[in-house]
């Protein structure tokens, strides 16, 4: 037999085939079988563990269903708050003109509204002059000499003294309020001294008038005398103190003043790099005051043990 | 059958689709009972073993995750192979696996003189490829009996197109020998 017809030959062997009445009943009992398994892995929980499996699905597909929102909603609002940081962090260098720019300006509109004390916005107003300060040499330091690089200097001259106006009415309201103190704390001091006074006269007066006591009563005077003068001295020394750091404090008040008009006179006179020195010196004064501030009052503790 | 319509049948089969599974069966069922009963000469263990390829067929698709089969039809053949090798290891037929290939011819070949004549050629030729060696008589299957290319059919043997040729050859060859 030749190779051709042996080939034939074998071709002809796609005769051999199972009969037509085992493939069907066959095909039958697969899917039978292949539906048996879809049902089986298509079953709930409900029929394997009753209530419980049932409550159990229904939890846990509520949780996802509850916490895919959630997750949504977090990662919404990390990825706004991120952008926004970077996007402050990004404006911090920047001067007008840039794209960012705004955002820088809003920034520190915030950060004055959000300052709790007239001591820390003044400090933040010293920075944002002394920012519009440096801007102006950015924009001078470009070569370029155009009319809109004059109106961006006019600009921020306006701005820098719009934030000098405010950081003086914040000193003067400081200063102010530090009057007020010590001056109530002088009145005291006046009131308390007028009763021991009165206490006195009233003691002695008791004394004259029962002779039969006297030994008594001056016993008592004195022992009140010199247990007010007990009582009153931390409050006059308080008070005295009080008055004396009032002083102290308008002292510095005055220098600081002084400083900032010496700052504007730079700044009007065009040495902005100056102006700026000037600015930083006073937030660095304020700063150290700060400091002593929070040392008297660290201080104060140890220094009272009068009421013992 | 083209490859396209394999694939949808693949791909219905994939998504639990039992109109696809009636499609392949219907497409491979002679084939497979074909390739399992000319390599255990048996027709009633054929025709279970076809029942139980497609049955693991169906699961080995709706179960592994990884396609590492790109045709249906080599993954049938696959599967196919497979399960003949574990016919025979679980009925620990192993050892007389040829011997009992080569008694089946021997019977059906007696059964077949029996009869007045040899009807045809394409009879004495099913019986000779019964008394051909495992290997050659699977090959020859594949190629001439059920047209696969020499790809499709390296793939399934997990051998070299080469080798598949020269294996064509060998079992050509040695079969031309057996009819002489």
């Amino acid at each position: 037999m030749e190779e051709k017809e042996l080939i034939k030959q074998l071709r002809y062997l796609k005769r051999i085939k199972p009969d037509d009445y085992w493939k069907k009943s066959n095909r039958e009992v697969l899917l039978s079988q292949i539906t048996g398994s879809f049902s089986v892995s298509a079953r709930p929980d409900f029929n394997i563990s009753g209530w419980y499996g049932g409550f159990k699905n229904l939890f846990i597909k509520g949780r996802a269903i509850i916490a895919q929102p959630i997750l949504v909603f977090c990662l919404a609002i990390a990825f706004i708050l991120s952008g926004g940081i970077l996007s402050i962090n990004a404006a911090r260098n920047t001067k007008p003109g840039d794209s960012l720019y705004i955002a820088k300006i809003i920034n520190e509109k915030a950060k004055i509204n959000l300052a709790f004390n007239e001591e820390k916005k003044t400090k933040l107003g010293l920075e944002f002059a002394a920012n519009r300060a440096k801007e102006i040499t950015q924009v001078l330091s470009g070569a370029n000499d155009s009319a809109e690089n004059l109106q961006k200097v006019e600009e921020l001259s306006n701005n820098f003294k719009e934030e000098m106006g405010g950081v003086k009415s914040r000193l003067q309201k400081i200063n102010t309020a530090r009057r007020i103190i010590p001056q109530k704390a002088v009145l005291n001091n006046k009131e308390s001294e007028n009763k021991i006074a009165s206490g006195k006269e009233a003691e002695i007066f008791g004394a004259n008038l029962i002779k039969e006591n006297k030994s008594v009563d001056i016993f008592i005077t004195k022992s009140t005398t010199t247990a007010e003068s007990a009582t009153s001295s931390p409050a006059a020394a308080t008070s005295s103190g009080a008055v004396k750091d009032a002083d102290s404090e308008n002292i510095k008040l005055v220098d600081l003043t002084k400083i900032i008009e010496e700052a504007e006179g730079l700044f009007n006179k065009k040495d902005y790099r100056g102006a700026i020195d000037k600015l930083e010196e006073v937030h660095s004064l304020i700063e150290n005051k700060d400091g002593e501030v929070k040392d008297e009052n660290e201080a104060a503790p140890s220094s009272s043990p009068v009421k013992n | 059958m083209g490859k396209i319509s394999d694939k949808i049948i693949f791909y219905g089969l994939k998504n639990k689709d039992k109109e696809a599974f009636i499609k392949a069966y219907d497409e491979y069922a002679d084939k497979i009972y074909r390739f399992v009963y000319f390599k255990i000469g048996n027709e009633e263990d054929a025709k279970d073993l076809t029942s139980a390829i497609f049955l693991k067929t169906w699961n080995h698709i709706n179960n592994s995750r990884l396609a590492d089969e790109k045709t249906l039809k080599a993954l049938f053949y696959k599967i196919a192979r497979n399960s003949v090798i574990d016919y025979y290891r679980s009925s620990r037929r192993e050892e007389c696996m040829e011997k009992e290939i080569l008694s089946n011819a021997i019977d059906e070949k007696n059964d077949l003189l029996n009869q007045a004549s040899v009807s045809s050629d394409w009879e004495s030729v099913k019986i000779k490829m019964l008394e051909l060696k495992d290997e050659y008589r699977e090959i020859l299957l594949l190629k001439y009996i059920e047209e696969l290319s020499i790809g499709e059919i390296a793939k399934i043997l997990d051998k070299s197109k080469g080798n598949v040729r020269v294996l064509i050859f060998r079992a050509l060859k040695a079969l031309k020998e057996l009819m002489n």
